[in-house]
């Protein structure tokens, strides 16, 4: 499903000397990945290259089967995009469109039927209590219910990658719980998730994998203690997914 | 209209229908200039008198019986443009008595002819073949004119060239400035819509549709103001020009207005070309914009 291998990550130089840190992760699907670390760790920069959103430079990501380099073309790039779902510490929005067509707009671009996107709208507004905020633009609502609006918009396509930054899973019991309850099902059909948060939950609603950051810089080095062992160590499962292609 | 349709921001559409309304304006009154100008030069010269007359003694005082049968043949042999004509008597008689008091003794023999060439190669024939021959030339009214005439076309020329150069200037910076500022007010919308998976391109045919529709408004509304102002300056001409007031609107519009069909056709597609510059720029400046981020 998602395999980046020796990916130089940016780090804070506080944290890593040299401020890069190669990164491994292999993931199958199904999945789940809690990225941990300190402020500057390197979390968000992760999720964006998984993301698609930054340049994969000196490493190889694959993602669903698809070589996510430089040469891979802007159509290919755009259908993977689709199937990824990322909920960024602080989303953006279509600042003229009202909360519910913000939430549909990803089921529009995927040329979806408009009585399925009209009852998949709804449904999840429902799911994540928007209902009040469903006609407001999206200049008009709080941070978290921003946050709120930009996982049922991530979320509405059913994607089969979902990225989640820390903010959506720490700010709110209430979102994070209905969130992971969510990201939850989707896992069960199939979906992978990479969550990133400063420090583990102890008792994670969504049970997963865990990758510590910052890494060693060097992929050979062993992990710093004996409790992160099992967090840096990569993860290497079978990238054989191919039913997942579109 | 889709949601990424709405989602296209679109600021105020006025300085720029108002500045291509005045540009067509100003690009169509100064491509009629040279072209009506000229026309009605035209029309000026053709209704200056051009006749010249050559006067011969009358059949008794000449050396041969029909002065006007041996002048004309080797006239038109010399000059083929030549339209030569022998008044009749009762006309010549009429000519004499607006000249002068009545005429006493026999009629001379009146030759009237157009002739736009030099006149003195025109005299000297006459004289070699009838010595007794009195050419009277038109009144110098186009000698007079010409210089004038010739400054009037030279300045509309150079001002349809001056109008033309400043409108190749001012209409791409206009639709360029236009594409512009509509590329900068959708640049969270361009940068957002990749990430959700979208075409950005589609929100280019978006924006350029709408720009080529605002364009095609205001080129239209300045063909609109172009021909009332085309009729009003040809109505204001027409008392020199000696023709009689419009009647009507159509036939005011075309036939008497001087200006070829080909240009009242390239009036009709002013709009469309303008609509096809706004949507071409648009793309251009959307593609830009994607390469290099501002």
């Amino acid at each position: 499903m998602i395999s980046l291998k020796m990916l130089p990550l940016p780090t804070s130089p506080s944290l890593v000397p040299g401020g890069v840190q190669p990164v491994t992760v292999r993931l199958q699907r199904g999945e789940t990945l809690w990225v941990t670390g300190p402020a500057g760790a390197g979390k968000t920069a992760l999720l964006e290259t998984v993301a698609l959103r930054r340049p994969v430079m000196g490493s190889s990501l694959s993602i669903m089967n698809h070589e996510a380099s430089s040469r891979l073309g802007s159509e290919a790039r755009r259908q993977l995009r689709q199937r990824i779902g990322y909920i960024e510490a602080a989303p953006v929005f279509m600042n003229r469109l009202t909360v519910a067509d913000n939430i549909a707009l990803p089921l529009e671009l995927a040329h979806v039927r408009q009585a399925d996107i009209q009852r998949e709208t709804e449904s999840i507004i429902r799911w994540f209590q928007l209902e009040a905020q469903a006609g407001l633009l999206p200049d008009r609502l709080s941070h978290t219910m921003r946050l709120q609006v930009a996982c049922a918009r991530a979320l509405i396509t059913q994607p089969s990658v979902i990225l989640v930054d820390e903010p959506a899973l720490t700010l709110c019991p209430a979102l994070q719980d209905r969130l992971l309850t969510t990201i939850r099902g989707l896992t069960k059909n199939g979906a992978t998730a990479l969550l990133a948060t400063r420090t583990l939950p102890e008792a994670p609603a969504l049970p997963g994998q865990a990758l510590s950051l910052p890494q060693a810089a060097s992929p050979s080095s062993p992990p710093p203690g004996p409790s992160q062992s099992a967090i840096t160590a990569p993860l290497f499962l079978s990238p054989d997914d191919k039913g997942l292609l579109p | 209209m889709t949601r990424l349709s709405r989602a296209a921001s679109w600021p105020s559409p006025w300085p720029l229908l108002l500045g291509l309304c005045f540009i067509t304006w100003l690009v169509g009154l100064a491509l009629a200039l040279p072209y009506g100008v000229d026309g009605a030069v035209r029309h000026w010269e053709g209704e200056l008198n051009d006749h010249v007359m050559i006067a011969l003694p009358p059949a008794g005082n000449s050396r041969t019986a029909d002065p006007a049968g041996d002048l004309l043949p080797p006239l038109r042999a010399a000059f083929p443009n030549l339209q030569a004509t022998r008044l009749p008597e009762r006309d010549v008689e009429r000519s004499l008595a607006a000249w002068s008091p009545p005429w006493e003794g026999p009629l001379p023999v009146l030759i009237s002819l157009t002739h736009h060439g030099d006149m003195a190669d025109l005299t000297s024939f006459v004289h070699q073949q009838a010595p007794e021959a009195m050419v009277i030339p038109p009144p110098p009214q186009l000698t007079k004119l010409a210089p004038l005439l010739k400054s009037l076309r030279h300045a509309a020329s150079t001002a349809s060239l001056a109008a033309g150069f400043a409108a190749a200037l001012v209409i791409p910076a206009l639709l360029h400035l236009g594409a512009r500022t509509i590329a900068l007010a959708n640049t969270g919308q361009l940068a957002l819509l990749p990430a959700l998976g979208g075409r950005t391109s589609s929100l280019h045919h978006i924006l350029a549709r709408r720009m080529a529709l605002m364009v095609f408004s205001g080129s239209l509304a300045g063909i609109v103001l172009l021909v009332p102002s085309l009729v009003f300056i040809t109505s204001a001409l027409r008392p020199l020009l000696r023709l009689p007031p419009f009647s009507g609107i159509i036939p005011a519009l075309y036939p008497q207005s001087f200006l070829p069909p080909a240009l009242w056709g390239l009036f009709i597609l002013t709009p469309c070309l303008m609509a096809l510059l706004g949507w071409g720029m648009v793309h251009l400046v959307c593609r830009r914009q994607e390469r290099r981020p501002s």
